[in-house]
């Protein structure tokens, strides 16, 4: 039976989509000038990244164990993109951030900003990167609004006249002009992400890394922040974002290209349509079924022509919503049987165009998970 | 003639950290009398002993001498703790704040940073004992008309450099250990308060502890103070004490900078760049 996973992959050419082959690899004296395309604003050269988590033998005599948070990440992201990185809790987006802001130290590889390697050059890479970490209350709570900003655009070298209007026409952008002079202490945690926001781009960076940047704000406020981000982006042609995301609809809203990353490996990189559209090959069916157990789910899943299933209990406990990815749409079939085999009764069925979710589920395996929706949120 | 950009930048972003402690201390102001009202205290109760002095012994001495001496101990430790506190500070409070990735991923030198941090730490210290001294000054009646006070600020403020590079050094303690670095640097400041002749002459101490006396600047500080205070000497006639404050001011400061460097690499490698909690 062929796995998801493995499907996709043979779908794509010898490198992952939406990476240089080496044959369109730029010159070595000019790596990131690319002839007929954009220079790249982000280069990754295989990272890992592994933690140790205890160092030496311990008492038990058990011996010394790390973590991977990342397995060989090879990534090129062009200037002027608005490029996503998607991938549940621990897969190592926000560690790849964290050494692409010169805040961690790869274990090895390099990695390249603005064509500057952020180990060696880490004082030039800074000039021109700014980052906003999602879900945070970070600023000095006793200070005003005013003075918080004030005091990071003046590490950027930003004049004074310029940092009062840019933090005026920040704060009006996110809807906050009348906060200016009130301590972030009395700010709500949706207001200290709009402040952090504004930190990020009233320095005017080249690059900016948005580390989940919607995560604890109201529907409004993250309507707000997308719609600023977007704008930034027309409005500044040659400005890049590295946007890492839960929430699959703003990362199909928003990203030119994603990578879907798990387990610190980059699964797919390619535009949010070629994704969607490796998977059209294997049509997707939802169904909605009552009579079913938990324990149905895996017979299930080893019907013939059914890739993958995954199944959600519907609230009352009475029935249970069903996602398949089939082989070909024939293998429909299969399912009726299957699921007559395991005593359901179908109520619904009905078939999805791919979304971003699924591609997402064939590649991982799973969906992000009610902890992982409680974890962001 | 115009300044180099780097400079203008540098000055601007060291400025801001002045300014952000500036607008903290105003607004922890709470904190800073009862951190006032305590040392306050502590160097009353240590000069009532040189006053009390004849009572506790039963000998008759002139008081006056071991009160200015005590006093000169207590003043001096409270402006040396003060700015190594604040200086130590720097990253506790980048930390406990959420800063501390936005202040290290910011293109500013680390001596930028820390250098506006020094310059208010040290702008602190001399507001905090000039209020202690005029307070200090209703409960005993001191004659300091044969004092040299040129003497005094000029070895308070030579020393004052060391300090900062020792507090450079101790702020490592904070980047290394997320939750016990700040206590932690509560150690180093504890052994200098011993060995250094805060309270007394630094011949009494046992003879393994005298090299630790004899690289501590503090034990300089209090020895150049004491001189000019008590004795009236000049400047000029401190030599003794001051070329090693000159040599430890020269040397602490960037061996600071490069421990700090180092350990923040070594941060940097494992991880250690982060927010509490």
């Amino acid at each position: 039976m062929l796995n998801a996973r493995d499907a996709l992959m043979e779908s794509s050419p010898e490198h992952l989509p939406g990476q240089a082959a080496p044959s369109e690899e730029a010159p070595a004296e000019q790596p990131f000038e690319r002839q007929g395309r954009r220079p790249l604003a982000i280069k990754t050269e295989d990272v890992h990244r592994i933690y140790k988590i205890r160092k030496q033998k311990n008492s038990k005599g058990e011996p010394e164990k790390t973590l991977v948070a990342l397995n060989g990440v090879s990534l090129e992201v062009e200037q002027g993109e608005l490029f996503g990185l998607l991938g549940p809790n621990g897969a190592g987006k926000t560690t790849l951030i964290k050494i692409l802001t010169t805040l961690l130290a790869p274990s090895s590889g390099v990695c390249y900003v603005d064509g500057l390697d952020v180990i060696k050059q880490a004082n030039e890479v800074r000039r021109r990167i700014s980052m906003v970490s999602g879900g945070e209350t970070s600023g000095y709570g006793i200070l005003t609004v005013r003075e918080n900003l004030w005091m990071f655009s003046q590490f950027y070298g930003v004049s004074s006249k310029d940092a009062n209007q840019r933090i005026r026409e920040m704060l009006r952008v996110v809807e906050m002009e009348d906060k200016l002079n009130a301590r972030v202490s009395g700010l709500s945690t949706g207001q200290r992400q709009r402040m952090n926001f504004c930190r990020g781009f009233i320095t005017d960076p080249s690059v900016v890394f948005l580390d989940e940047p919607t995560l604890g704000l109201d529907i409004n406020a993250a309507r707000i922040v997308r719609r600023f981000t977007r704008e930034w982006m027309q409005q500044n042609p040659g400005r890049t974002v590295l946007l890492t995301t839960h929430y699959m609809a703003e990362a199909d809203e928003l990203c030119d290209r994603i990578a879907i990353i798990d387990h610190g490996v980059v699964l797919a990189c390619d535009t949010p349509a070629n994704l969607k559209r490796l998977l059209q090959k294997q049509p997707v069916f939802e169904v909605l079924a009552a009579g079913l157990s938990e324990r149905a789910l895996e017979p299930l899943g080893r019907a013939p022509g059914i890739v993958c299933v995954t199944g959600e209990v519907q609230e009352g406990g009475s029935a249970y919503k069903l996602k398949f990815i089939l082989q070909d749409e024939g293998a429909i079939g299969a399912v009726v049987s299957a699921l007559g085999e395991q005593h359901g009764n179908i109520l619904s069925l009905q078939k999805n165009e791919p979304t971003l979710e699924d591609v997402f589920v064939a590649l991982v395996g799973r969906s992000l998970t009610a902890e992982d929706h409680e974890a962001s949120s | 003639m115009m300044l180099p950009v780097g400079v203008v930048r540098n000055a601007r972003a060291s400025y801001a950290f002045f300014e952000r402690n500036i607008h903290l201390t105003k607004r922890y102001w709470a904190w800073e009398a009862v951190w006032l009202v305590y040392n306050l205290v502590n160097a009353i109760s240590v000069t009532y002993i040189g006053a009390s002095a004849q009572l506790i012994t039963g000998v008759k001495f002139d008081t006056s001498f071991l009160i200015l001496y005590l006093l000169i101990g207590t003043v001096v430790w409270s402006y040396l703790s003060v700015v190594f506190d604040q200086v130590t500070e720097t990253i506790t409070l980048e930390r406990w704040e959420g800063t501390i990735e936005y202040t290290f991923m910011a293109p500013i030198a680390r001596l930028t940073h820390l250098l506006g941090s020094c310059t208010f730490a040290i702008v602190h210290g001399l507001l905090f004992v000039a209020v202690q001294l005029v307070v200090v000054s209703f409960f005993f009646h001191l004659n300091l008309s044969h004092s040299n006070m040129l003497t005094a600020a000029a070895l308070l403020l030579i020393g004052s450099v060391s300090f900062i590079g020792f507090g450079i050094t101790a702020a490592i303690l904070p980047l290394l250990y997320t939750e016990r670095g700040a206590q932690m640097a509560y150690i180093v400041r504890a052994l200098i308060l011993l060995v250094s002749g805060v309270y007394y002459p630094i011949s009494v101490l046992p003879g393994w502890m005298q090299p630790f006396a004899r690289i501590s600047p503090a034990t300089y500080v209090l020895d150049g103070m004491r001189q000019g205070l008590l004795y009236n000497q000049p400047l000029t006639a401190l030599w003794s004490d001051i070329w090693p404050l000159l040599i430890a001011g020269v040397v602490s400061i960037p061996a600071g900078l490069w421990i700090f460097r180092s350990a923040e690499r070594y941060a940097k490698r494992t991880g250690k760049l982060k927010r509490n909690g």
